[in-house]
């Protein structure tokens, strides 16, 4: 299992595509951080202190949610490109057949994938969240609430699109995979906004069928769970008050976490289950 | 009995793979598995090394059932078209290769520079594989299932995508391990491959193996007869099939297989009596080809 998630991992290293990545990561990240630094000088020339602290507040909180919430869109696109293909892939172009004739277990070899990569992402969905919560604190001074467990949260995500993506990678074609996880990721996410504007208008069935996609994908869920966590705790009551569609005015329970770990679990074991059947 | 396999099937889904695949190789035997492409060779070979499932059947390999682990450590197998991680070198594929089969650290780097050795790879082992010839990469598939040095080894046509000079260097490689007294199964539609290297044949036609034995076995009691006929019409060939015995043209040659020397007049007078000119009869030697191309238009018959 080590080997092959070792291998997984250097893999990754390997390819050109990951550089390209990071640089334009840090490209993301510039941008992110020169907008910040327009909107701080624009405000602080404000003559009335508490509206521009006020004005600031909210401005900033919306900026770092917006920031979040493609840093989100960035780490899940990134999974899914780099998982999809991980087991069909191997099948297609016939690699696999070296690797589990070899005294490997099925289960194994899966495990290992799912290790690897998530290994990988994990670091780079962490640098990239501690990055922007780093970048708006220095230049503005805002301080979001709860960083580490919305960093757990914001791990969350990439973990669960991983383990859907292997899933259907042991099941699927990379394409067909590549198509349908994107699609759930898409369903949750307008589900996830669908909802906002639910709990905004006052209107039930848009609620519901937020809920609903969160069931089905349970990703944007845990995002608004994190994105709440952070910009409505006690120092930023503002926030609350004020209708943002990157934010969340109303977080899902903790039950919500539980049931996306069950769904995670659930998503390996099928996996698992799936692979050890499979003809290749 | 390192391979015994008894009634192995294998359908995908409406479609037969192989059928009531029944056979078994001994220690130190090369084992020669022909048939045309699609036959079904890779089926089985795919079973035997658990990337498929059979559909009824069972087989043992080294004493113990299909998938079973351990048994997985002592056998080596070249997959048909081998494809790797062309991103590694290699060294870096067949350092990879041995933490897959779990050799210790201490053992390991010997082991690599001897089976690049014997692969002839020697000095080649820190390019990057995409740089490899063809033939190179095949070997270097080789190296990897030698790796464990295995108690068995299973190579799927292992010289399918290989030019004459890269064909011969992997057969020199086999036949060498044979020398060293390793049992080998090997698939092939290359019939001059399997008939220089192996002690035992099993054909196998439309899922079905259609006949098996050493290769003299096979080769006994078969006598190849080469004809040249003028005027090699509709009625002659019906003729001529009609005799039973097997035969088989282009053009104006015609080939038979006969079992018995006594059929050879009755031929010429069969081809002679329907208006046939017969310019020439030889006999031929008998090479596994002809018997190959007997066997396989026979089995055909009877499916």
């Amino acid at each position: 299992m080590i080997t092959i998630a070792e291998l997984a991992f250097r893999e990754v290293l390997s390819k050109k595509i990951f550089y390209i990545v990071l640089v334009l990561t840090v490209l993301f990240l510039v941008v992110y951080g020169i907008a910040l630094h327009f909107t701080v000088t624009d405000i602080s020339k404000w003559a009335d202190p508490v509206g521009s602290r006020l004005t600031g507040s909210v401005m900033y909180s919306q900026l770092l949610s917006l920031a979040l919430y493609f840093s989100t869109f960035i780490v899940a696109l990134m999974t899914v490109f780099s998982a999809v293909g991980s087991v069909s892939g191997e099948i297609e172009s016939g690699t696999i057949q070296a690797v589990i004739t070899r005294p490997l277990k099925r289960w194994e070899y899966i495990s290992g994938k799912l290790a690897g990569s998530a290994l990988m992402m994990s670091v780079y969905a962490a640098a990239l969240y501690l990055a922007v919560i780093g970048i708006t604190r220095y230049i503005t001074g805002y301080r979001p609430s709860d960083i580490l467990p919305g960093m757990v949260l914001f791990l969350i995500i990439p973990l669960l699109l991983l383990a859907l993506s292997l899933c259907g990678s042991s099941l699927m074609s990379t394409m067909a995979n590549g198509i349908t996880v994107f699609m759930l990721y898409i369903i949750g996410m307008v589900g996830g906004m669908v909802e906002q504007i639910g709990i905004g208008i006052n209107n039930g069935a848009l609620v519901n069928i937020g809920i609903l996609s969160s069931l089905v994908m349970p990703t944007d869920a845990i995002y608004r769970k994190m994105v709440f966590g952070l910009l409505t705790g006690p120092d930023n009551p503002i926030n609350t008050l004020t209708f943002n569609p990157f934010s969340s005015s109303s977080p899902p329970s903790d039950l919500m976490i539980i049931y996306t770990i069950i769904y995670v679990v659930a998503v390996i074991l099928a996996a698992v289950v799936i692979f050890n059947r499979r003809d290749i | 009995m390192v391979i015994k396999i008894d009634r192995l099937t294998k359908w995908y889904g409406n479609k037969l793979g192989c059928q009531d695949i029944c056979l078994s190789v001994l220690p130190g035997e090369v084992f020669g598995f022909l048939g045309h492409n699609g036959a079904g060779k890779s089926t089985l070979v795919k079973m035997l090394v658990g990337l498929i499932f059979p559909t009824s059947g069972q087989a043992e390999i080294l004493g113990r059932p299909l998938g079973d682990t351990e048994v997985k450590k002592r056998v080596g197998f070249l997959p048909e078209t081998f494809r790797f991680q062309d991103w590694l070198t290699g060294y870096q594929l067949l350092n990879f290769q041995a933490s897959l089969y779990k050799m210790p650290g201490s053992t390991r780097r010997n082991r690599i520079e001897e089976v690049l050795k014997l692969v002839r790879l020697s000095g080649h082992e820190h390019y990057k594989i995409r740089t490899y010839s063809k033939g190179m990469q095949q070997r270097l598939g080789l190296a990897a299932a030698l790796l464990p040095d295995p108690d068995l080894l299973i190579l799927d046509e292992p010289t399918s995508a290989m030019d004459p000079l890269g064909r011969k260097e992997v057969r020199d490689i086999i036949l060498k391990l044979k020398d060293d007294g390793k049992t080998i199964f090997l698939n092939s539609h290359l019939l001059s491959e399997v008939e220089v290297v192996c002690d035992h044949v099993a054909l196998i036609k439309r899922g079905r193996i259609i006949a098996s034995g050493s290769i003299n076995e096979l080769k006994e009691g078969n006598i190849e007869v080469e004809m040249k006929i003028g005027n090699f019409n509709k009625v002659v060939q019906q003729a001529l099939k009609d005799t039973g015995i097997p035969v088989w043209w282009e053009k104006d040659r015609v080939l038979a297989t006969v079992g018995d020397r006594e059929q050879i007049p009755f031929l010429a007078e069969t081809v002679i009596r329907n208006g046939g000119s017969l310019y020439q009869l030889n006999t031929l030697d008998n090479s596994l080809e002809n018997l190959f191309l007997s066997l396989m238009q026979e089995g055909g018959e009877q499916n």
